[in-house]
């Protein structure tokens, strides 16, 4: 038996509302970290001592890459919560994520791709964190995929759910990959058990983009759990006298 | 400020075309989900405010199978 308020929390009407108080204020702080992140990453930081200003590609890829993780995290973990306990609002932010998530991954790469030609002087190699990433890349197609093409409802969510989850032992496996194996691929750049890899100059910038990708990344879901939710209530009175007292009815 | 004048952060170095480019493919990627996504948002909100079902579609019209949601 759940707690009262959780089922006020998760309930669609409650998620509708709350996101809607949300999405201004991320919207604002997105505009000053991307701003922030932008002009110190392109202008302000120095050029790398090896890599000269080819290094600036990080300020785009490090931030896709981190957030294609987060997106499928958030993806299982949903998921789960909705395999579990069957709450709407989760498999909604679950069938969301994905195609941000498939974004971010496909960013990820195509950037990496662009930077490790001049660096590595090659589009592409079978490294371990390459490889592993574009194993994300086909299970958020997979999951996109199965979703649409199981006829019932029902049906094709428990299963694309139970995908999602199983699918979530790759994350530990790209981010422990430049660990395990000996891989191309550099290591961890930003860590909690050691001091980061980037002077001040350069990290600082880098915190601000993963942020502003973060703040993309709530802001996209809402908006497009918005959408969801107002598919699946349209009927329902609520949605009615909240148009109406908009001024849309 | 790394860059004494605007070609020379145009051509970052000699990295500008890789630079540029990845940046582009990152805004206009980002960029075209969220317009995508703000303007189904819109569409949904004009045909409920129609008092239409945004689930069903007319007979005859052009459809595109909208699943619903459990």
């Amino acid at each position: 038996m759940m707690p009262q308020w959780i089922h006020k929390w998760t309930s669609l009407r409650f998620f509708y509302a709350f996101s809607g108080r949300c999405l201004p204020w991320f919207a604002g702080f997105l505009v000053v970290f991307l701003g922030y992140g932008l002009v110190g990453g392109l202008v302000l930081s120095p050029p790398d001592y090896q890599q000269g200003d080819g290094f600036r590609i990080i300020y785009v890829h490090v931030p896709s890459a981190f957030l294609s993780l987060f997106a499928y995290m958030v993806m299982a973990g949903a998921s789960a919560v909705y395999l579990v306990w069957r709450i709407k609002i989760a498999y909604i932010a679950a069938y969301v994520s994905a195609p941000i998530g498939a974004t971010f991954t496909a960013v990820a790469l195509l950037t990496g791709a662009i930077w490790g030609k001049p660096m590595w002087g090659a589009w592409w190699v079978w490294d371990a964190r390459l490889t592993s990433e574009l194993i994300l890349l086909f299970l958020y197609f997979a999951y996109m995929t199965l979703r649409a093409s199981v006829p019932q409802a029902d049906k094709a969510s428990k299963i694309s759910s139970i995908l999602a989850v199983v699918g979530a032992v790759n994350i530990p496996i790209i981010h422990y990959s430049v660990a395990w194996w000996n891989t191309l691929h550099q290591g961890a750049t930003l860590s909690r058990f050691a001091k980061p890899a980037l002077d001040t100059s350069m990290l600082w910038p880098l915190l601000a983009m993963i942020i502003a990708f973060m703040l993309y990344f709530w802001i996209e879901v809402f908006v497009r759990s918005r959408t969801c939710i107002l598919k699946k209530e349209s009927q329902t009175q609520w949605v009615k006298t909240m148009l109406c007292q908009r001024g849309v009815l | 400020m790394s860059f004494d004048t605007v070609i020379r952060f145009i051509q970052m170095g000699g990295y500008g075309a890789y630079v540029w480019s990845a940046y582009g493919i990152a805004f206009f990627a980002l960029s075209f989900h969220f317009i995508y996504a703000r303007r189904q948002f819109q569409k949904v909100q004009q045909a409920v405010s129609m008092g239409k079902n945004p689930m069903h579609h007319p007979k005859g019209a052009r459809t595109v199978v909208i699943k619903e949601l459990p």
